[in-house]
Formats: C-alpha cells, sequence, structure tokens
C-alpha cells in the first residue's frame, strides 16, 4: 500500500505537469508531439498502479474520452502522414531503385535521393511556368520517347508521366535513360 | 518464370501496333520478377526463346509508351506506363501512379484511356 502511495504521489506531479502541456497547448508554440510523449510516459510509468488510480490520472481509462492526453495521439499521426506526403518514401525508392534510371550523377550531385529529387521537383515546377513541358487537357505528362526532357542543374532527366495539379508538378517517375 | 497477365499483354499489345518489331517478341517474352514499389510496380521480362529463332530488333536502347492511361477502380487517376528496350530486347515494365499509393493489386477489369 506504501508502494501504491508514492506512486500515486508521483503521478500526482506528472499529471500536474501534464495539465499544465495540456493548457500552454493553446499555444501555437507547443506542439502535439510533445503532448504524446509526456502521455506515453504516463503510460509506461502507469504499469503497476491500482485501475482506480490509472483512471483518476487519465492514462488508464476504459474509454478515450478519460484519458488526459490519448485524443492527441490522432493529431500527431495526422502530422506524420503529412510529413511523408512532402518527401514519399515510396516514390523514392520506386525512382531511384531501379538502377536503369541511371541516376546515380544526379544524387552525387546533389548529395542524396532527397536533395535529388527535390531538385528535380522544383526544375520541373520552373519548366512549367515557363511553357517547356506538355500536359495533356487532363494535365497528365507524357512518358516513353514523348517524357518531358529538363535539366537539373546541369544534368539532363526525362520525366515519366507525373501530373499538373494548383500549377504544381505531381512527379511519378524520371530517368536518364532515353534521352 | 511466370506468364503475361493480361493487363501485361495488353500493354505489349497496344504498343505493337505503333512500335510493331514487339509483335514478333511477346511470345517469347516471360516475367522473372514483379517489384511492387507502392508508387508503381516493374515487371521484369526474360526471354524463352527456342536457340534457331532470331528475333528482329527494332529500337535499340529506348523507352517506349502509347501515352494511354490505364484506368482500375482502387486509383483515382490511374496508372501510366513505359516499356524500356535495351540492346534491342524487352526488359521491363514500368507501371507508375500519378501521386497515388498503390497495393500493386492488379484488377480483372481495367481500360486504357487516350
Amino acid at each position: 500500500m506504501k508502494k501504491h502511495c508514492v506512486k500515486f504521489l508521483i503521478w500526482s506531479l506528472a499529471l500536474f505537469i501534464g495539465f499544465s502541456t495540456e493548457v500552454h497547448a493553446q499555444s501555437p508554440a507547443v506542439d502535439t508531439y510533445t503532448q504524446y510523449k509526456a502521455w506515453v510516459t504516463l503510460k509506461v510509468l502507469g504499469e503497476g498502479l491500482p485501475p482506480v488510480m490509472m483512471i483518476a490520472l487519465g492514462t488508464g481509462g476504459l474509454t478515450s474520452s478519460n484519458r488526459v492526453f490519448g485524443p492527441q495521439l490522432p493529431t500527431q499521426a495526422r502530422s506524420i502522414s503529412q510529413a511523408s506526403k512532402v518527401m514519399p518514401s515510396n516514390r523514392l525508392n520506386h525512382i531511384f531503385g531501379k538502377s536503369e534510371h541511371a541516376l546515380e550523377s544526379l544524387i552525387t550531385k546533389f548529395g542524396s535521393q532527397e536533395g535529388a529529387y527535390n531538385a528535380v521537383q522544383n526544375a520541373a515546377n520552373q519548366a512549367l511556368k515557363t511553357g517547356r513541358l506538355t500536359p495533356n487537357a487532363k494535365g497528365i505528362l507524357p512518358s516513353g520517347d514523348l517524357g518531358n526532357i529538363i535539366n537539373v542543374g546541369g544534368v539532363d532527366i526525362r520525366l515519366i508521366g507525373g501530373r499538373v495539379e494548383n500549377g504544381q508538378v505531381i512527379l511519378s517517375s524520371f530517368s536518364r535513360k532515353g534521352l | 518464370m511466370q506468364e503475361l497477365n493480361t493487363l501485361e499483354f495488353s500493354i505489349l499489345e497496344k504498343l505493337s501496333v505503333k512500335y510493331p518489331f514487339i509483335k514478333e517478341h511477346i511470345p517469347f517474352l516471360k516475367v522473372n520478377s514483379r517489384e511492387n514499389t507502392g508508387a508503381g510496380m516493374y515487371v521484369n521480362l526474360i526471354y524463352n526463346t527456342p536457340t534457331d529463332k532470331e528475333l528482329h530488333f527494332g529500337e535499340q536502347n529506348s523507352a517506349i509508351s502509347t501515352n494511354e492511361i490505364i484506368e482500375i477502380a482502387s486509383l483515382k487517376y490511374g496508372l501510366g506506363y513505359e516499356v524500356d528496350i535495351a540492346e534491342g530486347e524487352v526488359k521491363f515494365i514500368e507501371l507508375f501512379t500519378y501521386g497515388e499509393e498503390w497495393d500493386g493489386i492488379i484488377p480483372i477489369n481495367f481500360t486504357f484511356t487516350p
């Protein structure tokens, strides 16, 4: 019992910190990830406490409405999803994982696959603005021997497909073969 | 080594209209592997040609496409494709999405649209 009381005191302090974080979360300066970490810490340390104490602390209730930080998790998940949308790993693997695309020189020039991808993205957007791309009526860019060739920092790249949306190019794939 | 599926066969058939040399290659093409990337797929091809058969080559090193879109139910914008030719041989088909994630499942029903 004494052990539980000590734990409860520690948890009261943690709960106070947690509430403070949540209150400050109204300010844009505190991100949801900080709250999520606090919630995970509470959850992990809460193992061994009687269920009634865990519910009181908001970490072990039967429903998400009992949790202090639990509801922040989906927001965090959305943030991760948005981040991966910016640099889609599947797309990188698709483009750079095929050696026949012969993109080694581009990666070397820009330091990484991500750097090379961003450089092509920027060059494609610039080419679109200056009318050097040929999307069809649906905004679809050509592939094969009709693929648009753009210059990316001195390296010619052939765009494989792609789509124009809101004045930006959504890259499908690209290669140095077929230039 | 697997047989070409309906989509792969259709792609090569479509291309053979514009690039007639491919027509002669189709009966001898098999699938060595399929790589689903989540953003598309690579269908790596291999020849199963009888030793006494000599194929004629058109393109030597290029990438060719009819620039049609393959419409399937799971993708809003469909799939694009091109076929890689190296040293006169059909090496692989590259399928790619237009920004969407794809599970790589090719349905029975698909259509080609310009």
